[in-house]
């Protein structure tokens, strides 16, 4: 009786461990009860200094004018896949609240606002779709500033109710969680994590729509805002996600920002204007002139040194280093085997931007970012590559010469798309594609060109509906005006067939994939972290926009030694927190 | 306090209104586009002296109302139809008003000021001998008006004001109405 009585308390026991145990685990993320939850004098004094914290860096972002990248993609209705996309650079400008300054809006060119034509059709267009899944939005880039904090306008208990939820670690970065709720229309309204010393690190949810927005037609957007510590405990934005359900379909995209140590780069630039030269060693030991093909050479190198330095002054350019050194012997490997030889040995760097572009610029390949995370294998870098160094090995560095003289470049970063364009023509396009498949042919990757078909092959698939995707900011367009990528043309016979139901055929890579870039200098890096293959078909997304999700950290670098340390308008690694 | 007086005061409140959702978030995306609507204004209307006899010097003010469709599948640009009555002093005289015309409106956040050109038919009717002819007469009319609405949700709003020029082509120099008003709007499929 006793040994039964004893059993049923040992079952009670281990029953109820058990149905304990799980709940536990599974709050065990957020939790308002354990041991690391805050006090309620604790919750307030957090919260009073986040809202000191969320002035501050509202004036660290006005003041440091990084620069902006949103990128939209539309779906359409009714499961179409995509069907248009927009995209946007500007860059913070110092004033009241947060201002930008446009370098591009490319989407403007696509949807022909410049042509009259394309203008006259676009109005026909309201003629003949008349229903109301089609009347015309906008998107409004000073909008999308507005995300960099959950209210700009200020973000403090007067404004909003916080209700505390637990902590949560995110990456190595405990935070404590809250809801929080506005007190009035159009304010933030949703998540937000907080670090223990008062700074966001990250916050989710949406402004709340004032009374005249209708449900069908939403004014705003869902996003994720993430924040990167870049050093001495300042949380900076840094990448941004957003969604929206539209009446014509859905909209997910993306805000990047980096370059928060530009102005400072600039000034340090400034600064050094006058350099006293120590231990100079006076090599005019020829006492000649050099002879005018020499001086041709250098009048076109000195172009391009001004072209790459207009570039990364404009925080557009990688500074050189970090991924790089990955591109350099990916060129090895193809100028190798190809016997090519070049006046300067031919250097690769990183364009910052989303918009699949490459260019070359003196002996200097430039691949964009979007290109480069687009790009499944090393096989199709290296077709990018060889497309680069056929321009070349045909052009060589002509173009540069007409940013050889000082005055060339002397213009504001904001105008740059405008005056600075290195793309190359069509026939040259042309010309350069079969030479690259020659090159490739020739080189170590001969035996994988139907991946790099495949690529093409994708890229061809999306290329007429992301107008703005392939649309080159200063650059070489990897795509001919009728959709079809100058490579595909020469690679027809390789290149397979897409199966989009077929999970083990990744023919390209979600944008986001493979790069890092370090918020602070814009330096970019490799991701090394695993990359888990798709188990269903909607989770291959070639080209498409993904959500956000970091494994935050802190960074114990010193921001004032950061500053100090980080070479004015040169390559340098520094440590820190790194975006995708 | 005079008719004048309460609209202007009307007008600054919302001002003010407006000024103060300026402070919340800037929207991410914006619509080039105005729904179809249907508004009711009340109008005063005076009359000019053109037709009134030489002896008399009152004024001929109405009271009443207008009623209109605005159809807004091409905007910025408006069909519009409306329906107007106003009846008043000092000799039961009346005007009723068929037209139907295009406008012009432009969304600014909550305000949408709008122009419009219509042309219909008016009918006028006087129990005494308002208009040098007896009973009621019938003609072609021109309607000129400009105005604001200011929305309130996704379907309510309100015509802050509107001043409307009414041509009636009685008489050697025709007759002219001028009105003022304001009144509600309701927007369809916002």
């Amino acid at each position: 009786m006793c040994f039964r009585r004893i059993f049923s308390y040992c079952a009670v026991l281990v029953f109820g461990l058990g149905a304990y145990v799980p709940a536990a685990l599974a709050q065990s993320n957020t939790s308002p009860t354990g041991p690391d939850s805050l006090s309620p004098t604790q919750t307030q004094q957090l919260i009073e200094r986040m809202a000191q914290n969320e002035r501050a860096i509202i004036r660290q972002v006005s003041e440091r004018a990084p620069l902006v990248e949103t990128y939209l993609q539309v779906y359409g209705a009714n499961g179409d896949g995509l069907v248009d996309d927009r995209y946007y650079v500007s860059r913070v400008r110092e004033g009241k609240g947060l201002l930008n300054d446009i370098f591009v809006e490319p989407s403007d060119v696509v949807a022909g606002r410049t042509s009259k034509k394309a203008s006259f059709r676009e109005h026909l267009g309201h003629f003949t779709q008349l229903t109301i899944e089609h009347r015309p939005l906008t998107y409004d880039a000073v909008g999308f500033m507005e995300l960099l904090g959950p209210d700009i306008h200020g973000f403090s208990p007067g404004r909003y109710r916080f209700q505390y939820l637990g902590t949560e670690y995110l990456g190595d970065v405990r935070t404590a969680v809250f809801n929080v709720e506005p007190k009035h229309s159009g304010l933030f309204n949703g998540r937000i994590w907080v670090e223990s010393d008062g700074n966001l690190v990250r916050f989710t949810g949406r402004f709340t729509p004032g009374s005249s927005e209708s449900r069908d037609h939403p004014r705003y957007v869902h996003f994720d805002s993430w924040r990167t510590n870049v050093g001495s405990g300042l949380w900076l934005p840094s990448s941004i996600y957003v969604e929206q359900k539209l009446l014509s379909g859905e909209i997910h995209g993306q805000v990047r920002l980096w370059g928060y140590g530009l102005i400072e780069n600039q000034r340090k630039a400034g600064d050094h204007v006058s350099v006293t030269i120590d231990n100079a060693v006076d090599r005019t030991d020829s006492g000649a002139d050099v002879d005018p093909l020499t001086a041709l050479r250098e009048w076109s190198r000195m172009g391009s040194a001004n072209a790459l330095e207009k570039l990364q002054h404009a925080g557009l350019l990688s500074p050189a280093g970090g991924f790089d050194t990955v591109l350099d012997q990916i060129a090895t490997n193809i100028i190798i085997p190809n016997n090519l030889s070049f006046d300067a040995p031919v250097h690769c760097r990183v364009l910052l931007t989303t918009p699949i572009e490459a260019l070359t610029v003196g002996s200097t390949i430039v691949l964009s970012k979007g290109l480069i995370e687009s790009l499944p294998n090393e096989e199709s870098i290296a077709s990018v590559i060889a497309f680069e160094l056929a321009h070349l090995s045909t052009d060589g560095n002509k173009r540069d010469a007409r940013y050889s003289f000082a005055d060339a470049t002397n213009f504001s970063d904001s105008s740059m798309y405008r005056k600075m364009p290195l793309a190359h023509s069509e026939e040259q396009n042309v010309r350069a594609a079969e030479l690259a498949v020659s090159y490739l042919r020739k080189s170590m990757y001969t035996d994988k060109l139907t991946s790099v078909g495949l690529y093409y092959r994708q890229m061809e698939a999306v290329a007429g509906r992301l107008k703005c995707l392939y649309l080159p900011s200063v650059g070489d367009s990897l795509v001919s005006p009728e959709g079809r990528p100058w490579l595909l043309s020469k690679m027809l016979d390789i290149a397979p067939h897409l199966s989009p139901g077929d999970t083990s055929q990744v023919a390209a890579l979600p944008l986001g994939s493979n790069l890092l870039v370090d918020a602070w200098t814009g330096q970019v890096s490799l991701n090394t972290a695993p990359r888990p293959a798709p188990e269903f078909s909607y989770e291959k997304r070639p080209f498409e926009v993904m959500p956000v999700y970091y494994r935050l950290r802190a960074s114990h670098v010193d921001l004032i030694e950061r500053e100090n340390h980080t070479p004015a308008l040169a390559g340098a690694d520094a440590a820190g927190g790194s975006s995708r | 306090m005079t008719f004048f007086r309460k609209v202007l005061i009307l007008a600054l409140a919302l001002c003010a209104v407006n000024a103060s959702a300026q402070v919340s978030a800037h929207p991410q995306i914006h619509y080039d586009w105005a729904p179809d609507q249907v508004s009711a204004t009340y109008l005063w209307t005076l009359d000019d002296y053109s037709l009134q006899t030489a002896t008399s010097l009152e004024r001929t003010r109405l009271n009443g109302g207008t009623v209109e469709y605005a159809w807004r599948h091409f905007y910025p640009w408006e069909a519009v139809a409306s329906l107007q009555y106003s009846k008043g002093t000092p000799l039961n005289q009346s005007l009723l008003t068929l037209a139907a015309g295009a406008g012009y409106c432009r969304s600014f956040a909550r305000w949408t000021p709008f122009g419009r050109v219509e042309a219909g038919l008016a009918r006028t009717n006087s129990d005494q001998w308002m208009y040098l002819y007896q009973g009621s007469r019938s003609g072609f009319a021109t309607v000129l008006s400009a105005g604001a609405d200011y929305q309130l949700s996704p379907h309510w709003g309100i015509r802050v004001g509107q001043v409307q020029n009414e041509y009636l082509p009685y008489g050697s120099r025709g007759s002219v109405y001028w009105s003022a008003g304001a009144g509600v709007t309701y927007r369809l499929h916002p």
